[in-house]
């Protein structure tokens, strides 16, 4: 019996070791953009409202780089930044359910989204998929988060960061990216 | 201006190869030095020194093509491994029968190549493929 897979959803885990990104600047930096109110959206209803404006720095530019040569060495494709942002979550918060495809601009849709685990404290929270097996809907898929990790899956599939269970903030980078 | 692949953090495989200028690799006596290129890539791109091997852009299959000395086998790309043992670059292996020549950094088929260029009769070359199974080249 021969098998052919038309679709998969392929989901990346890695830990990010040997860079020097800064992970304290990193969340300096998102801290900044809390603190000032420096969101991708104003509007409170959006879901981009928990969005924060990640500034232009080395430590970024070096997860970036990172991805993609790891990624494009792996798998050939190299990914392409096309939007990135951070967000924290406080002790008891969690994100929204969502994706990151526009549905009625899916040519102008980012291929992949990366997550970024700038400080997340371990055991406190899942990055968790929704997808459906066929007749089995939504299922879920869970994986423990700590500092450093880095998840990558297609930007179509809908994914939220589960309530943070500890006691501090966990922070996060995302980034929207084309493949090429 | 010199070239230097970059390691993935398993420091296994080459990920990349940038170009660095020559003034930025000169030591305080202005000759050139691994080293000193390697820790102005550390600088610029955040990756350890250690995970940058300097690679010749002329060197191939362990000589180098203006008759100059060879440096690492062959001229580091993207997905080549990196043998730190015999300080080589070379490509992954193709079939399990093969073997590295650690001297040309190639792999070896256990069978050598058709020489001669044998021709078709149309007079074009005659081109063969590796069958592992039968271990033998094969024409196609």
């Amino acid at each position: 019996m021969e098998q052919k897979v038309l679709s998969q959803i392929d989901v990346y885990v890695d830990t990010v070791e040997g860079t020097q990104i800064d992970n304290p600047q990193l969340k300096n930096d998102l801290l900044n953009s809390s603190i000032l109110e420096k969101r991708l959206s104003s509007n409170p209803k959006d879901y981009s409202y928990q969005d924060l404006h990640l500034p232009f720095s080395k430590s970024y530019t070096w997860l970036v780089d990172y991805v993609r040569d790891h990624f494009n060495v792996d798998y050939h494709k190299v990914l392409v930044p096309k939007k990135e942002w951070g967000n924290i979550y406080l002790p008891k918060e969690s994100s929204h359910s969502r994706h990151q495809v526009e549905p009625l601009l899916l040519k102008q849709s980012p291929d992949y989204t990366y997550i970024y685990c700038v400080e997340v404290t371990k055991n406190t929270c899942e990055f968790v998929m929704e997808y459906n097996d066929n007749r089995r809907a939504n299922c879920t898929w869970h994986i423990p988060l700590e500092t450093n990790k880095l998840i990558i899956f297609p930007s179509t599939q809908r994914y939220f960061i589960s309530q943070n269970t500890g006691k501090y903030m966990n922070v996060f980078i995302t980034v929207n990216c084309e493949y090429v | 201006m010199a070239h230097f692949a970059k390691l993935d953090k398993r420091r296994s495989k080459v990920i990349a190869v940038h170009k660095v200028a020559d003034s930025n690799c000169l030591d305080e006596d202005d000759n050139e030095s691994e080293s000193v290129g390697q820790a102005f890539l550390e600088n610029v791109h955040g990756w350890p020194a250690a995970k940058w091997i300097q690679t010749s852009y002329n060197t191939y299959e362990g000589s180098h093509t203006l008759g100059g000395t060879a440096l690492r086998g062959n001229y580091a790309a993207i997905g080549m491994i990196w043998d730190p043992d015999n300080n080589i670059f070379y490509k992954e292996q193709p079939f399990p029968s093969w073997t590295l020549n650690t001297t040309k950094a190639i792999w070896e088929a256990p069978v050598a190549y058709p020489t001669g260029q044998p021709r078709n009769e149309d007079g074009t070359y005659k081109i063969y493929t590796w069958n592992e199974s039968g271990q033998s080249w094969d024409e196609v």
